[in-house]
């Protein structure tokens, strides 16, 4: 026992020498380290200033969809100070655009101690820059038409309309740009010299404002597109506090996002009708909340890991209802007035979701030649909003009111998944994996109350040379289900239910193949390649009707390419294929082709096909070539990408019990696209952090669909009858521009 | 019972002793910073902009071995004239021989330590070999010491197929940089599939998109459910980034009777191109049933049943 305690002071009297002597060795390296490096607050940037012509036609909201670009002088600024000594930095970025497409970043902070970072961005989203309404009051949340418009086209006979709306009212329409702004700001505060204990403060605020392109209308003979407001906010707080080691990660974090919208209302008048206006509930204001606690637990023996989550989410909105219908007086023999929201059986919509996440995740590579993954996550959605049972509907403010009762159908769903999976290193550049995966949903409210999904997954990861990666992966599901069509929301009053046969393609039961590889290679230090393959096939084998099928497929190669110093060569190519087929009826109750009281068999000459095809097909290339060695760079780029679309429609033409006995044609073009960019700069390096760009830029897009083709404000069939629908011009359309461009950069 | 707890600890310590030997041994194959300055002086100074370069942080690799702290000792690789693949030295490049497990490990040995890497282990991208080389470069003053400027160059480089969806007619503004691959993923792992940084598909669209948030008095239903049954995030040739144009798109699960069911198509007895319409109407163009189910999201008006409101 006295030889033990002697031992052991001796023991720890060495173990303590040994950390000394170590710790006193790490310093002298680290000083000699500390030496080497610059001591002093380094300051470095780039500033980059752009002065830009821009000679364009067509469709302005498209060219500039995401991102102004416009004529005159823009800039970019990149600055940023450290000191390796005491650890301060700091760092600011910016792009100085548009008043509507700007943005900067902040970062001020002492590493390892405390960081602090704030971010603002504006940007536009640009839907028509013409757009044309008869309305006025556009960006606000109602819309009116003139005095006496209403009265005069009511007062029309409905054969007329069209004509009168295009000689007298289009003239006069208001012309405006459709386009709507988000604003986001972000601070975060992150203090880190508690290590381990890391505390993350977060607030993040975001603004949209402006008008979005939205269709609006009463029942059948009317659809109308108008402007709706967008004054939306949300802002998103949270908290996060980490307790991180090597050994062991937790973190346990708190958010919660508040969305307001000032619109409670939409309403716009109905141009067909006197006195008569629409009523539409905007986005209600709502809450989202989270609780999230993630723990990792690493170097658990036999080189393992083990992830756990958990989470609890409340989501809530209560806004208040409107009432049923804004026109009185398409009500008639009930005893209720339902222009008035206090006639209502609930005065908010007090709709409430929780949601649940358990998570669990064990890795384990205990012997070099295989490792493992097994993983459990359970995810609860669980719809705690009330069953409001309304008296009646008012399926639309011009509709008739319809005595019977509607109930709010309130959505549960729980998703199950197992996963187990292998990896068999055959060497340690190369694995052969395989993984099996139970995929289970539990539904209420919906068609399919449980679906199980078994897939499985084979793949090879393999670097036979340093030069080469080859990544592929080959997955197989097969989801079943019980399928259920009868249920209560599918009945409209007085009409039969779905389509027997009908099975909806997220819940029906299916079988995919997906299959991926992603290439490299780098043969030599002058050129790297790659490529990737994917197909995707998804067949709905038990379905007859609904989609029945859907495949894509896809391959792209790359090039990169340095034959010489100064020289350097980007080239890639894509081409993707798209095609489904699905299959519907055409039918009315009691009908014909009605499946419960007329053709009940699945066969039917008003049954038909829609094969849907695309096909696209693009090209990048790049070329940037030193003439005069650090002087002129000399830069050339080409992008050409064109996509084909038709879709092949197919119907007998039957005989009396036909519904749709004509024999359609084909949509050849659908959502066809043609766009080619191409660019030319110079390059000037006046000196060692001074470059003078000089440019030119060529864009264009061609765009054909059966909707541009003879669709205008106000549609019109070929013998001149109404469609019924009155536009405001805010489909994309064609675009080219030409532009010039100089810019300076200068770095220090 | 004493001897062997003796013994134990004798050991223990002894071993500890030889592991201290070892390691001043090791000590030796360094060459120290200067000697990386004398042929890599882009490498080194853009290294001195990085937070890797920071000795106040004892985590940092300036604070140990500098730049040997990550590549391993180079002696042996100074003394050989810049010989590759000796006396340990790690290179991270393409073609560098290391292992991807060997080249994670280097940047894990202290990162290890960081909330944000926990899910890394048993990750899609751990799983596939990807190495934190392969995205990033600590040398740089990127942010997040990216080895590019943005994500999406990044990205792009293994994900081609997805940085060819983004040149299609209707895409998240991506290319324009006015998000990022990051805002809806994250490649150090999540708790969802896809790397989404949401708990779900859907809670990841609302960050942006709260206004489609709900819950909403009438649901529809596969919107709750997922947005992608509908939409394919990173574009489509279809406006909304829609799957497949309307109303074909809604006709796929809708085939009721009366309007639902019908065949929108043109008349091939009356008209021989595209250019005018007889069967078609109101339903069939523009944004086909979303022209009358505006509120396709769901709807929080009391006549909101059909979506119309």
């Amino acid at each position: 026992m006295k030889s033990y305690k002697i031992v052991s002071i001796l023991a720890a009297l060495v173990l303590l020498a040994g950390t000394v002597v170590a710790a006193e060795e790490e310093k002298k390296e680290g000083d000699e380290q500390a030496a080497a490096a610059t001591e002093e607050t380094q300051i470095w940037g780039e500033q980059t200033l752009d002065i830009t012509g821009i000679d364009s036609e067509g469709d302005e909201a498209k060219r500039q969809e995401f991102a102004d670009e416009t004529d005159g002088v823009h800039g970019k600024t990149k600055v940023a100070s450290r000191n390796n000594k005491n650890g301060y930095y700091s760092s600011a970025r910016a792009k100085v655009g548009t008043e509507n497409d700007s943005s900067l970043s902040v970062r001020v902070g002492k590493q390892g101690k405390v960081a602090l970072a704030a971010d603002y961005k504006k940007a536009p989203h640009h839907f028509a820059s013409d757009a044309q309404t008869l309305y006025g009051g556009v960006g606000t949340a109602n819309l009116e038409l003139p005095d006496g418009m209403q009265a005069d086209l009511a007062a029309t006979p409905a054969a007329d309309r069209p004509a009168k709306m295009l000689n007298m009212y289009l003239p006069a329409v208001h012309h405006f740009a459709v386009e709507s702004f988000r604003e986001r700001g972000n601070l975060e505060l992150r203090i880190a010299a508690t290590d381990p204990v890391q505390l993350t403060f977060g607030v993040k605020k975001e603004r949209k404002s402006g008008t979005r392109p939205m269709f609006a209308s009463f029942g059948f003979g009317n659809t109308i597109e108008v402007p709706l407001p967008v004054e939306y906010s949300t802002l998103t707080p949270s908290l996060t506090a980490a307790y991180a080691t090597s050994f062991m990660q937790v973190s346990l974090g708190y958010t919660i996002s508040q969305f307001d919208n000032r619109n409670d209302a939409f309403t716009w008048d109905d141009p067909y009708r006197a006195d008569t206006f629409g009523r539409l509930a905007p986005p209600p204001d709502n809450e989202a909340s989270m609780l999230k606690l993630t723990a990792a637990f690493n170097k658990i023996p036999g080189n393992s890991a083990l992830m756990v989550v958990a989470a609890m989410g409340e989501n809530k909105q209560d806004e208040k209802l409107q009432a049923y219908t804004s026109v009185p007086t398409t009500i008639t023999g009930t005893e209720l007035d339902a222009s008035d929201p206090a006639n209502l059986p609930a005065d908010s919509a007090n709709a409430k979701v929780d949601t649940k996440l358990y998570q669990l995740r064990f890795t384990s590579h205990p012997v070099r030649l295989v490792s493992f993954t097994a993983g459990f996550r359970r995810y609860e959605y669980e719809n705690k909003s009330e069953h409001i049972t309304f008296p009646g509907n008012v399926r639309m403010d011009g509709g008739t009111w319809t005595a019977s009762e509607a109930s709010t159908e309130p959505i549960s769903r729980t998703f199950d998944s197992f996963k187990l999976g292998a990896d068999l290193h055959l060497t340690n550049k190369t694995a052969v994996q395989a993984g099996y995966e139970l995929a289970k949903i539990e539904r209420e409210g919906q068609e399919v109350e449980q679906s199980d999904e078994n897939i499985f997954r084979l793949g090879l990861s393999s670097r036979p040379a340093d030069w080469f990666f080859l990544r592929t992966s080959l997955s197989y599901g097969d989801r079943t289900g019980d399928y259920d069509f009868r249920v209560p929301f599918e009945h409209l009053t007085g009409n039969p239910p779905q389509l027997p046969w009908l099975r909806k393609y997220d819940q029906a039961d299916r079988k995919q193949t997906d299959f991926t590889v992603i290439t490299t290679a780098s043969p030599n230090e002058f050129l790297r390649l790659n490529a990737t393959i994917n197909w995707l096939k998804n067949d709905f084998a038990d379905s007859s009707f609904g989609l029945l099928d859907d495949q894509t497929q896809g391959i792209t190669l790359g090039l990169d390419w340095s034959p010489a110093e100064t020289v350097s060569l980007m080239a890639s190519v894509a081409y993707d294929n798209a095609e489904n087929n699905q299959k519907a009826r055409q039918w009315t109750p009691n009908g014909p082709a009605d499946p419960y009281t007329g053709t009940t068999d699945e066969e039917s000459p008003s049954n038909w096909t829609a094969k849907t095809t695309q096909d696209t097909t693009t090209l990048d290339v790049g070329l940037r070539w030193g003439v005069s060695q650090d002087v002129v760079d000399l830069n050339l780029g080409y992008t050409y990408s064109t996509t084909d679309g038709q879709i092949d429609i197919a119907s007998a033409v039957g005989g009396t019990t036909d519904t749709n006995n004509f024999r359609p044609a084909n949509f050849s073009a659908v959502d066809d696209a043609d766009y080619q960019r191409a660019g030319a700069s110079v390059d000037f390096h006046a000196a060692e952090r001074v470059t003078l760009t000089f440019g030119v830029r060529y864009e264009e897009l061609d765009l054909s669909d059966y909707n541009l083709n003879g669709v205008t404000l106000l549609p019109l069939t070929k013998t001149g009858g109404s469609q019924s629908i009155l536009t405001m011009n805010t489909l994309s359309n064609d675009f080219e521009a030409s532009s010039v461009f100089g810019a300076l950069k200068v770095g220090f | 019972m004493g001897f062997r707890s003796t013994a134990i600890v004798g050991t223990i310590a002894l071993v500890h002793l030889f592991t201290m030997s070892a390691a001043t041994a090791a000590d030796d194959e360094y060459a120290g910073d200067k000697s990386c300055l004398e042929c890599h002086e882009a490498e080194y100074n853009s290294y001195q902009r990085s937070q890797h370069a920071v000795t106040a942080d004892p985590r940092t690799p300036a604070s140990e071995h500098g730049c040997e702290s990550c590549h391993g000792p180079s002696k042996k690789h100074a003394d050989n004239d810049g010989e590759l693949n000796v006396g340990g030295l790690v290179g991270f490049g393409e073609r560098a021989a290391a292992s991807a497990e060997t080249k994670s490990s280097m940047c894990i040995n202290c990162h290890s330590s960081s909330a944000k890497l926990a899910m890394w282990p048993g990750s899609t991208h751990m799983g596939n070999g990807v190495t934190c080389s392969n995205c990033h470069n600590p040398h740089t003053d990127n942010p997040k010491s990216l080895k590019y400027e943005t994500a999406e160059e990044v990205c792009s480089g293994c994900h081609a197929n997805v940085g060819f969806d983004f040149q299609r007619v209707s895409h998240h503004p991506v290319p324009e940089g006015q998000i990022g691959c990051n805002d809806c993923h994250n490649p150090h792992g999540t708790s969802n599939d896809k790397l989404l940084v949401g708990t779900t598909t859907n809670e990841t669209c609302y960050t942006c998109h709260a206004d489609k948030r709900g819950p909403f008095l009438w649901d529809h239903s596969p919107v709750t459910e997922a947005c992608t049954t509908c939409h394919t995030p990173h574009g489509s040739s279809h406006d909304q980034l829609l799957a497949e144009k309307a109303p074909l798109l809604c006709q796929r699960c809708h085939s009721n009777s009366r309007h639902p069911g019908t065949l929108y198509a043109l008349n091939a007895d009356t008209t021989a191109n595209d250019s005018v319409y007889v069967s078609l109407n109101n339903r069939a163009i523009y944004r086909g049933c979303v022209n009358c189910h505006s509120a396709i999201h769901g709807s929080n008006h009391p006549s909101g049943k059909t979506l119309a409101r």
